[in-house]
Formats: C-alpha cells, structure tokens, sequence
C-alpha cells in the first residue's frame, strides 16, 4: 500500500522499557507514588539510568492524575527537555507515544517515559464524572452521564445496522477470559460462558457488566527511544513501524460528545485506517496480532472491522471462529483487554502489545508475531500504532 | 446532584433552556448551507458560517438509537431507573440527546416516530428534552 503520508519517525524510533504497579481496587498510595513506580520501573526495564531520562509524557481525565512535572521532580530528573500533559482520555496512548517520537526523531529528548496513574477505583472514577462543557450539559440533562451509556448508543447503532445480536457482544468477554486466565495481573480470570454472560447485570442496555471494563488503581509506563539508542539496552527494541491519530469532521465538543457523528456504526478507525496502513506501508494480512482498547466490548467490533481485519458485520464472527484466542491466527487481546486485565486507561493495552512483541508476556506469548496493531480510544478520534519486533 | 462545573452557564445555552421552559424547541439554522443543530454553537459546524438564524424546531423526528438506563450513576437519577435515553434525529436533520418516554423498551426500533413533549421537561428542576412516541406504541 503506498502512502504520501509517512511520519519520518517510523523505523527510526523504538518503545524498549515496561513499567507497571499492581493493578487493584485501593492502592492505598498517591497516584504520584502509582506514577513515580512506574516510571522507575519502565527505565529500569530498558536499563536507562534516570539521569538519562529526559522527557515524560502523560495523560489525565479531568485531574484525575499528577503533573508530568511532579514525576519528574520525583524521580529526581535533572536534564528534562520535553514535559507535556494532555486531557484526553483512551485516544492518548498511541497518540502520545507518537509525538514522544517525533520528539525524539527531532532531537528535541532522547529518552522519554510515556505513563498513564491513577486511582480509577477508590478516587475519581473515569467513566462516571462528570466533565464540563455544553455538550456534556446537553447529555446529563437527557440521563447520559457516564461512559457506559454513552458507547451503548454506538454499540445498539452498530446492532441495527449489521443486523447483529447482543451475543454478538458477548462474544467478545467470552474469548478474552481465555487469555485472562493466563494473565496475573488480571482482574478477571474466572471462565465466563454465555449463560454467565446472559446472567451478568444488565447496567445500560444492551451493555451488561461483563461488557464494561473494570476500573482500577495503577499505573503503567513505557520508555521510547530512537532505534539506534535502544539496540545498546536491556530489552528488545519494539519498532514503530506504522502511527496515525485521526479525528473527522463533528467529532464533538468533548469527548464523549457523540451528536454530532454522522454514523454511530463506525468509529475513529474507520477513518484511520487508510493512513495507518499507508504509514506502515502493509495491510492488515501482514498483522500477526492486535491489541483494541476495550473500555467496553463492542469497541474490539468496531476496530476488527474498521480496521480492516474483518468484514463489515463480521467481527463476532470471526471471534467466535477461534481466531483472535490463544492458538488463533491473528491473537486479540491477549492480556484479556481491559475488559479483564482492568482500566489503566489504555496505556495497558499498549504494553501488552510490548511485552508480547519481545516475547515477555509468559504463557500467553505467542511467538510467532513479529507484527502487532494496537489501537487507542473507542469513539469520534483515536490513535494506533503498528509496532514490529526486531531480531 | 450534577455539579456546577458540568453546567455551561453561557448566555447561548441559557437562552436555549429558558425558550425550552417557554414550551419551544429553539434550533439554529445556517443562512449559508442550511444544516440545522440543536446545541448553540457560535458557528455553522458544516460549512463554519456565521450567519445563524434560530427558529422554532416542529419538535418531530425519530430515533436514531437508544440506551435502557438499569444503573443509576448519578445519584441525581437513581429513582429514575430503568429509563430510556435516545439520540433523536430531528427532521430538520438537527441530533440531539433526549429521554424518551411512554415507550416500552421492546417496542422501540430505529426510525419510530418520536414528538417533543414540552410538558414533561424536567428532573430534578433542570430541564431537559423529552420525547415520546407520536402514535401510541403497544404496551404489553
């Protein structure tokens, strides 16, 4: 596939280091402690001394985190040289990852942490506050007012326009406690089957529990460096390979602003696609694996098929088929997503996508990918990555 | 209760819930490209004119998709569950988030011709948009 939109940053820059905290309901801890753990981590994973750390990056929904800042004070970084923090929710990941490494591409910073910390359980909860903004008053007024509510309006449109089924949904919980069960950190590990599944709370129609991510105290980090830095550290380098971060036309005033969307059928990565996969110069045969953010199921729906990697309505199918579950040609979520793994907001799902590429993700490596696509947030704009492994 | 912060108390929107407690559906209409929007946006969010005119909305559209509210997550609505919450499509093209009520959710189905109800506008003394089907759909 040719592309006339290549960033110069792709094969040129690398994600080496993974830091994560535990993943629980009450941490106990400041999230600047949550944060400052993860990143030490994510440097001591890569072999980078923090004095060689000179960027962080980080994103938060409404203050419910700390200030790039404040971790770098923490960490005791004496040369920083990029500290950038953004309010935006799911779409960050890749989208930070990307400008981490345009910034290195640069020259702007060498070596730059990329973290996400909160206490998503025991503080401020994301897929329940209350953001400000006209829109969202729009929303709240009609009883729209948390998360699951918002994406249930997408996932019921998605339903009538493909003629699918809530066990369309199911699916999706059901083929990622198979990768769970192998995930220590997991929130949910317990099988779940479709008479589970039908017996799971019903909390905003057609979602119930087991469609909704679990929210968690963590956080998790990720070093990002150029190419020719990481061949000398501790891990294998994981290339970026392919990025792009699209948003369309009424994409909305806030984030969860879906009115004015012209199809709820189809999200962000149907737009993306086309320069996702220029920028990587493949198409979705060449990818051994994916990692979708699945703040709820039906979001892995929308990204199988916008993405190209199943058919228009085929999505459940294709899971139901064995294929993206351990043992499957194209692996889906193999820390068993958000869904199981718990919400550390997406930046999980991106490590996942790391540790599996450099063949650290314990029994449910799967060695065989050397390609993985992960994508970041599940509505109007998103971001998403093609990383390959090296060596 | 919704917290102050998540009111945006800008003189647009507030002239917009004040014309809705007057019993009219105010909707902003571009004098360039004609594209209608409920929400009071200082431009044309289609061709980004300026030139806006407000009119009376007929109150009239169908549904676009819908969610069954059975967890309350804002204490403000925790009498309120299960309560239904839809996106309508105005026919004058305008989207806009409502409740919808006097539907059974088993009788609901895309495109069901809904009509704004100006008499049942409100929760918790805030006003909001309701919309009820405009034939009586079968309660069973």
């Amino acid at each position: 596939m040719a592309s006339a939109r290549r960033p110069a940053f792709l094969g040129r820059t690398a994600i080496v280091g993974v830091g994560m905290t535990a993943f629980t309901k009450s941490s106990g801890q400041t999230v600047l402690n949550l944060a400052t753990q993860a990143c030490r981590a994510a440097a001591s994973d890569a072999g980078v001394s923090l004095d060689q750390v000179d960027g962080v990056m980080s994103y938060s929904w409404h203050n419910d985190s700390v200030p790039s800042q404040a971790v770098a004070t923490a960490l005791g970084l004496p040369d920083c040289r990029l500290l950038t923090d953004v309010s935006l929710g799911g779409q960050a990941p890749c989208y930070l990852v990307m400008q981490a490494a345009a910034a290195i591409h640069v020259g702007m910073a060498r070596n730059v942490l990329v973290f996400r910390a909160l206490n998503g359980r025991s503080g401020v909860r994301v897929g329940s506050v209350q953001v400000p903004g006209l829109a969202a008053d729009f929303r709240y007024r009609a009883g729209v007012s948390a998360y699951p509510q918002i994406i249930a309006l997408w996932a019921r449109r998605y339903l009538i326009d493909t003629g699918g089924t809530p066990d369309d949904l199911a699916v999706v919980p059901i083929a990622q406690r198979h990768w769970a069960a192998d995930n220590d950190r997991a929130v949910r590990r317990s099988p779940l089957t479709m008479d589970g599944y039908h017996d799971s709370p019903m909390i905003a129609d057609p979602f119930r529990a087991a469609d909704c991510t679990t929210e968690v105290d963590g956080a998790c980090a990720l070093l990002i460096t150029s190419f020719d830095e990481a061949r000398d550290m501790r891990q294998t380098p994981v290339v970026l390979t392919g990025a792009a971060y699209r948003a369309g036309r009424g994409s909305g005033l806030d984030a969860g602003d879906s009115s004015w969307w012209p199809d709820l059928s189809r999200n962000y990565t149907w737009l993306l696609a086309p320069d996702l996969w220029g920028s990587a110069g493949m198409s979705p045969g060449d990818i051994d694996m994916a990692q979708l953010y699945d703040c709820f199921s039906s979001s892995v729906l929308f990204a199988l098929e916008g993405l190209g990697l199943a058919p228009r309505g085929g999505a459940a199918d294709l899971i139901r088929s064995g294929q993206t579950g351990p043992g499957g040609n194209l692996p889906v979520n193999t820390n068993g997503g958000l869904l199981c793994e718990g919400y550390v907001h997406g930046m999980n799902t991106l490590a996942e996508a790391v540790l599996q590429l450099q063949g650290r993700a314990g029994r449910r490596t799967v060695p065989a990918a050397r390609t993985c696509v992960v994508t970041s947030g599940a509505l109007t704009d998103g971001s998403a990555l093609v990383l390959a492994r090296t060596g | 209760m919704v917290p102050q912060a998540s009111t945006d108390s800008s003189a647009p929107a507030e002239a917009f819930w004040h014309a809705v407690r007057s019993g009219w559906l105010p909707l902003r209409q571009c004098a360039s490209c004609g594209v209608s929007f409920v929400v009071p946006l200082p431009a044309c969010p289609s061709c980004a004119g300026a030139d806006l005119v407000v009119t009376k909305a007929r109150g009239t559209g169908t549904v676009y998709s819908w969610v069954v509210a059975h967890h309350a997550f804002d204490p403000v609505l925790a009498d309120a569950v299960p309560y239904i919450a839809a996106l309508i499509n105005l026919d004058e093209g305008a989207r806009v988030y409502a409740r919808l009520v006097d539907v059974a959710d088993r009788d609901l189905v895309a495109g069901l011709p809904v009509q704004w109800s100006a008499s049942a506008s409100r929760v918790a003394d805030r006003p909001l948009l309701v919309f009820r089907p405009t034939q009586p759909t079968e309660q069973r």
